[in-house]
């Protein structure tokens, strides 16, 4: 696989174990005023499961893809915080 | 996160906050300008390309077009040569020695050459010092500049270099406190609150752009600070303890090459086939080749490479510049890989984010802009925290100067660069001075307009604006139009046409809405500012 | 670096918000110290750990680490040595620590320089 293969790869997997940790955090949910789901390990487990492509890379020695992935998950996490902050939000200045 | 005391926090966060206050407008300006920076050479391409894109740089019949060359120059300059591809794919050579200049800095002296490689001919040939032959540049001015203003923000060495050292450094401790201060830093990675108050607001927008951003940071003010200082100041520090001060033999001694004089005059190797040599060697694209003493007996070609596929870093290759017999492979420093070596030689790719093509460029470029993200609003919530008192209100205003005028001034340059370039004219002075006359007027918009939003929605626009218009400028000055730069396969010259238009048009939409992405802290910024 | 935490009568750590009474001289003075020892002292002192580094680290397998690494790491010298100024309670250890690092790497360059020196002056005394 090339440079761009592992990359892409890891970066869709990472992202994916990243959107229901967003989807479902318990501060927007608040925030949005919907019911905050209990606890449970869910999250913690989503988000180291979100790291493991990385390390994946790096025991694979894909150094190149590492850095790619890296920069794509916090630059599209980032972004996706961003527009779920203004999907899910009613207008502004309300509550 | 990191569980510290009350006090410690507050005491990191004050370092944070006020290294910000002083430092944070200049990092702005320097992460802005890298961004653009990532993109340089693809600058050139689009601004002068050649008729033809360059299928390969190094073609046969290289060697005959360097040997040519070197026959006109005079052989005091034979002392070190190094040659590689600039905008456009023009090959780039210079000839020269190193010297020193009246302050006893070192500094090359010689005759530089742009050849065209798909017709083999020279198109230009300057002389004179390095920093003569630059100032008679045209084809790379625009990238260059922003180059020059990332790297040491166009001032004098070795201050402006000093200074986008102090400034990584800054960056570094900003990184850092940020991270430890944080103290639910998962918790609050993914929720931005924008309909609460105002600060909160603010807040969430600083501290969940400056965690995402977090690793790049770090990355970025590591090695920055270190090219910034390494050469402003390590090297010779280090070579004034280690070598007396000769900063050449230390330069010589790190490099790694044995040391073996013979001064004997030889005949020069055919580089034609040495570049075929190495190409049969590695499947990593030959990118730059450097010539120690060329005519003589000890006269050494070295080889480099870009990096190879799924690679980091990759070996250089060096011949016998009089035989043309390979004679090893080695790291770029040391004869033999060494942690040293393997660090020196990983800045590069983790600062300039060139090591996997396009992707790798794109991905560093969207990473800068979200760190001047991070800085600007960073200084935004200080400002709004501290909104009541007068004196901070100047800050503000100076965070929409910089924030919304750099982005102006930095798209500004290319109105002198084009036509000025069409006439024949030198370029580099009046594309600074351009550049100035831009960065004041916007200072007027910033503190000449009563209302803040207005300033900021008007160089918004504005920038939007000057992107919109480069292709049209680029055509009008008598670049390539889009069915023949299509027709020619120039995709440089497209690609960045597009880009420029669309972040234009961004930029203008962005400009026209009322909505912004802290519009409710913006205006109770911009309330207390305008009181 | 363990830090022992004392329980001090006033802020030791330099905090800058309108509790602190910035009319207080001592308390001034702290900040002033402070913040000449987290800022040029400490970058001297990063600077010359940087050049005595080299004269001290292993050259490593290409002969070079020690000349390469700590212009390299020289971020890192500075960030430690900043963080360690900046945060240890106790200003006065903090000002020996980095003072007396500082005079250790100036020794060693000084003994260097010395000994180069006199290599030189003997080197040339034999060739004439």
């Amino acid at each position: 696989m090339s440079t761009y293969a592992f990359a892409a790869v890891a970066s869709l997997i990472s992202l994916l174990l990243l959107l229901p940790i967003a989807l479902r955090d318990p501060k927007r949910l608040r925030s949005l005023r919907r019911p905050v789901p209990s606890p449970g390990r869910e999250r913690q487990l989503l988000g180291w499961g979100a790291l493991l492509p990385g390390a994946a890379l790096v025991l694979l020695g894909q150094w190149p893809a590492l850095l790619i992935w890296l920069g794509t998950v916090t630059t599209l996490g980032w972004l996706l915080v961003q527009l779920l902050a203004r999907l899910g939000a009613p207008s502004p200045r309300a509550g | 996160m990191i569980k510290l005391s009350q006090e410690r926090n507050k005491s990191l966060l004050a370092v944070h906050g006020w290294s910000a206050v002083f430092l944070g407008l200049l990092l702005y300006a320097v992460i802005l300008t890298g961004v653009a920076s990532v993109f340089a050479k693809e600058l050139g391409d689009w601004s002068s390309p050649l008729a033809q894109p360059v299928a390969d740089s190094f073609r046969p019949g290289t060697d005959r077009m360097l040997r040519e060359f070197a026959a006109t120059v005079d052989p005091q300059y034979h002392e070190e040569m190094f040659v590689f591809p600039r905008a456009g794919d023009r090959l780039y050579a210079f000839f020269h020695k190193h010297e020193t200049d009246e302050d006893g800095k070192p500094r090359e002296r010689g005759v530089a050459a742009e050849f065209d490689p798909n017709t083999q001919t020279l198109i230009e040939r300057r002389e004179g010092t390095d920093e003569d032959v630059d100032a008679g540049d045209r084809a790379n001015a625009l990238g260059d500049f922003m180059v020059e203003l990332h790297v040491r923000l166009h001032l004098p060495n070795p201050w402006g270099l000093l200074l986008t050292g102090v400034l990584g450094l800054a960056m570094l401790v900003a990184a850092i406190t940020g991270f430890v201060v944080h103290r639910h830093l998962i918790k609050e990675l993914f929720t931005l609150r924008r309909h609460k108050e105002k600060l909160l607001s603010a807040r969430d927008t600083h501290v969940i752009a400056g965690t995402w951003n977090l690793p790049f940071a770090f990355i970025l003010a590591f090695t920055g600070s270190y090219f910034s200082f390494g050469s402003a100041f390590g090297i010779p520090a280090v070579a004034m303890v280690v070598f007396g001060g000769d900063q050449e033999k230390m330069i010589e001694t790190v490099i790694g090459n044995p040391p073996k004089e013979d001064k004997t005059p030889a005949p020069v190797a055919d580089f034609d086939r040495m570049i075929a040599d190495v190409r049969g060697r590695t499947d990593a694209a030959l990118n730059f080749i450097t010539v120690q003493h060329w005519g003589r007996a000890d006269s050494l070609v070295t080889m480099f490479m870009q990096y190879p596929e799924g690679k980091l870093l990759g070996p250089t290759y060096v011949y016998s510049g009089a035989t043309g017999e390979f004679r090893y492979a080695k790291p770029s420093l040391g004869l033999q890989p060494s942690t040293g070596g393997a660090l020196f030689e990983l800045m590069g790719p983790l600062h300039f984010g060139n090591f996997a093509g396009v992707f790798s460029k794109a991905a560093w470029f969207a990473l800068g802009f979200a760190g001047a993200y991070v800085t600007i609003t960073g200084l935004m919530l200080w400002t709004l925290r501290r909104r009541e008192q007068r004196g901070w209100r100047h800050l503000a205003r100076a965070t929409v100067w910089v924030g919304y005028g750099l982005p102006l001034a930095l798209a500004a340059p290319a109105y002198a660069f084009f036509p000025l370039r069409a006439a024949g004219e030198l370029v580099h002075g009046p594309m600074m001075t351009v550049f100035l006359l831009v960065a004041v007027a916007a200072a007027g918009i910033a503190w000449g307009l009563r209302s803040l939003t207005l300033a900021r929605r008007i160089l918004l626009g504005l920038t939007g604006l000057a992107l919109l218009l480069l292709p049209a400028l680029r055509l009008l000055s008598g670049g390539a139009g889009w069915p023949l730069a299509f027709d020619s396969g120039l995709h440089t010259v497209l690609a960045l046409d597009i880009a420029f238009a669309v972040g234009g048009l961004l930029c203008l939409l962005s400009a026209s809405r009322r909505h912004a992405v802290n519009a409710a802290a913006d205006e109770e910024l911009d309330a207390a500012v305008e009181a | 670096m363990k830090m022992i935490l004392k329980y001090n009568s006033g802020p030791s750590l330099p905090l800058l918000s309108p509790a602190v009474s910035t009319s207080d001289p001592a308390v001034r003075r702290r900040f002033w110290s402070r913040f000449a020892l987290a800022g040029p002292v400490v970058f001297l002192c990063a600077a010359l750990v940087m050049c005595g580094g080299a004269l001290w680290l292993p050259k490593g397998a290409a002969q070079i680490d020690n000349l390469v690494m700590p212009i390299v790491l020289f971020p890192a010298i500075w960030a430690g040595l900043f963080f360690y100024a900046y945060l240890d309670r106790s200003l006065a250890r903090a000002w020996a620590v980095i003072g007396g690092l500082s005079l250790v790497h100036l020794a060693v360059i000084g003994l260097y320089v010395m000994q180069t020196m006199q290599a030189a002056k003997a080197a040339g005394a034999g060739a004439s």
